[in-house]
């Protein structure tokens, strides 16, 4: 994008996307703290896509929240840094942080059906993220580049321009969550966050999404987050898979050695549970229920899951080349 | 376009629809207000007579041709149909006859003398309410307001909780019975003729003030309340979420994004509070013996003035059917999901 007046925090690039290191995100509740992220650590170089599994509950979404600094009471980031740029978005004051999303961060968000605002044309809700990030004294837009700008971005996205002139209500799920990523990469951001964006399309549309999505991150050499719990997808989509669980990170690696052989036990039986066609037999699920995230004790929480002794402290072992896993000794071998 | 096709265009028109659905909401109401009191079976005009004979005595001789000649010149006497026929085409020249207290002065310049009066005091003050309440509750229902607009509009809306004629009566105790800062009752000061002048408008709205204070007050906290609501209600739908994530300006997300949908049932509202605004605060203009239509019903009930009641009645029916009709057609500019085009 050459006419929006971009405002980059660091002109020279640095190789590292997004820096996170030892995220926390807790819930103040009459009962006690809930930890629904417990210092989660990662790093993404640009270019790079990484995805973030578990079950519902285990921080995913959460943690997508707080790396857009969108934390909304009574939840609050605890701690921990979040490094875009050279520059920890934790620090920054409030303006300072909204001039970072759509600009530095941008998020594709969950449940698209309902992302867009009803009664804006859709032009409008393209344009309005540029205008706000122009900075002051700048000369206002002419008719002409905006709508130069509304139709590189909806071609981009695979849309005709005339879907400029439309509501939200006028187009199907797939356009609107097309329309989603023109917003999001609007502004060449470093970072996208994408939240569940295909959740509530069907899988055709969903390839085509995501391919999209894809072929923009890589046009934008962006890093980007990919947070679901379609194993398939993020096996097809991204390069690192970070597996959450109880709001922890347990095992992060290549998505190719993960896949092909999950060191920590809450992944393999996550990959376990996937229904396959060679495979019609009961659907094999986690024994046990998700950990309650309520006062929950350091150290192993998937130990607390099967019954067996947590530890208190298990640390971060790396089992090969970019694979990481918590190893806790009593649990290690668990489901084999 | 042969005249088939124009007649068809002009069919499927929205707002032409939306105006026959008006007209037949009139003639729907209008024809109920003609057939209710002819249910009953009573001979309104034996009735009066009656009435009157036995407050004078009894002197029942002359009594039947008496009442005969009186239905005879109220059309009483006619068959039915006819009656209706007689009464539409009044209706359709807004002819409503002359008062019966007030004979002969028509029922039309008497409801013309008062409806300025009701039309100045409530459409204003409904707008008034509407503005500063829908405002107040803009901002009590987004996070980021100051604290202290709790402070100041949570007390004022608790006025909700109180009925308007009671906040008129403790205003009048107060403000023009204790402190004499406003005057005690009227529209204008005894003794002075409705003009065009500077005293005259400055006279008429120091009489205003209490009562249009008691309705606005009494009124605020609908409008705050149901703002409140909605707005806290969007900032949970995703749109918000999104809105801020691509990093807008404060105001943008506040008028754009939260308000501009939070507005929306509020106008619905808005539109079905203006139908009424003509009767909607008779006890109002009746503790403040303002000159409106709310008083000149209220006398008009007390004397058994049929024609004037009548005549009332349609007004609050056409102008109930017009807000709506008005609101019908301006919705679609408000909220693009409600379409002019038929079946979308």
């Amino acid at each position: 994008m050459t006419t929006a007046n971009k405002v980059k925090s660091n002109p020279s690039k640095s190789k590292l996307g997004i820096d996170v290191k030892d995220l926390k995100v807790h819930y103040d509740t009459p009962d006690g703290v809930v930890k629904a992220v417990d210092g989660v650590s990662f790093s993404l170089r640009q270019g790079e896509r990484m995805a973030l599994v578990g079950e519902s509950g285990s921080g995913k979404s959460t943690l997508a929240m707080a790396l857009m600094r969108l934390t909304r009471a009574p939840g609050r980031i605890a701690g921990g840094q979040v490094i875009v740029g050279g520059r920890d978005m934790l620090d920054l004051d409030e303006e300072e942080m909204r001039l970072q999303r759509l600009n530095e961060v941008a998020l594709v968000p969950q449940g698209a059906m309902n992302s867009l605002n009803p009664v804006m044309k859709i032009k409008n809700q393209l344009l309005d993220g540029l205008y706000d990030h122009q900075v002051s004294g700048d000369e206002k837009m002419s008719k002409e580049q905006q709508v130069e700008i509304v139709e590189k971005l909806l071609i981009a996205v695979d849309l005709v321009p005339s879907v400029a002139e439309m509501y939200p209500h006028e187009l199907s799920g797939g356009m609107k969550q097309r329309v989603a990523i023109a917003i999001a990469t609007s502004m060449e951001p470093r970072v996208i966050v994408a939240d569940e964006p295909t959740s509530a399309l069907d899988v055709v549309v969903q390839r085509n999404v995501m391919q999209t999505l894809g072929r923009l991150q890589e046009g934008l050499h962006a890093s980007i987050i990919l947070i679901g719990h379609d194993m398939g997808l993020v096996a097809q989509f991204s390069d690192h898979v970070g597996v959450m669980y109880a709001g922890r990170l347990v095992e992060v690696g290549p998505v190719k050695t993960v896949f092909k052989s999950p060191k920590h036990p809450y992944t393999r039986l996550l990959i376990k549970s996937l229904p396959t066609l060679s495979n019609k037999k009961d659907f094999i699920g986690i024994p046990g229920l998700p950990a309650t995230l309520l006062n929950l004790p350091e150290g192993c929480a998937f130990c607390l899951r099967i019954g067996k002794t947590n530890p208190n402290v298990i640390p971060w072992v790396n089992v090969a080349k970019d694979h990481f896993i918590q190893d806790c000794k009593n649990c290690s071998s668990y489901g084999k | 376009m042969t005249f088939r096709d124009i007649l068809a265009s002009i069919y499927t028109n929205y707002v032409f629809r939306r105006f026959l659905f008006f007209l037949l909401i009139i003639w729907i109401a209008s024809t109920a207000i003609f057939l209710i009191p002819r249910l009953s079976g009573q001979d309104p005009v034996k009735e009066k007579l009656l009435l009157e004979a036995q407050r004078g005595g009894h002197m029942q001789a002359g009594l039947e041709e008496m009442a005969a000649e009186y239905s005879r010149k109220f059309g009483l006497d006619k068959p039915l149909i006819v009656q209706y026929g007689n009464y539409m085409a009044d209706l359709v020249r807004f002819d409503f006859g002359p008062s019966i207290a007030y004979f002969p002065k028509s029922v039309n310049s008497l409801i013309g003398d008062s409806v300025i009066w009701t039309f100045g005091l409530l459409a204003v003050c409904t707008f008034i309410a509407f503005f500063v309440g829908t405002i107040a509750g803009a901002l009590l229902g987004w996070p980021k307001s100051p604290n202290f607009l709790q402070y100041i509009f949570m007390p004022i809306l608790t006025l909700a909780a109180i009925p308007y004629y009671l906040l008129a009566l403790v205003l009048i105790y107060i403000f023009a019975f204790n402190l004499d800062w406003f005057p005690l009752f009227g529209g204008y000061a005894v003794a002075t003729l409705p003009e065009w002048s500077f005293r005259f408008t400055f006279d008429v709205i120091h009489h205003a003030i209490l009562p249009a204070s008691s309705i606005v007050l009494a009124s605020l906290g609908f409008w705050a309340l149901g703002m409140r609501g909605m707005m806290v209600t969007n900032q949970g739908e995703d749109f918000m979420i999104a809105a801020e994530a691509k990093g807008l300006r404060s105001i943008r997300l506040f008028f754009n994004y939260a308000v501009r949908n939070a507005v929306l049932p509020q106008t619905t509202a808005l539109a079905l509070s203006l139908g009424t605004v003509f009767t909607g605060s008779v006890l109002v203009e009746v503790i403040f013996r303002y000159p409106g239509l709310g008083n000149t019903l209220y006398q008009a009930i007390k004397l058994n003035d049929f024609f004037v009641i009548r005549g009332m009645i349609f007004i609050v029916i056409v102008t109930l059917g017009l807000a709506t009709f008005i609101i019908d057609v301006t919705y679609p500019l408000l909220d693009p999901r409600v379409s002019y085009k038929k079946g979308s």
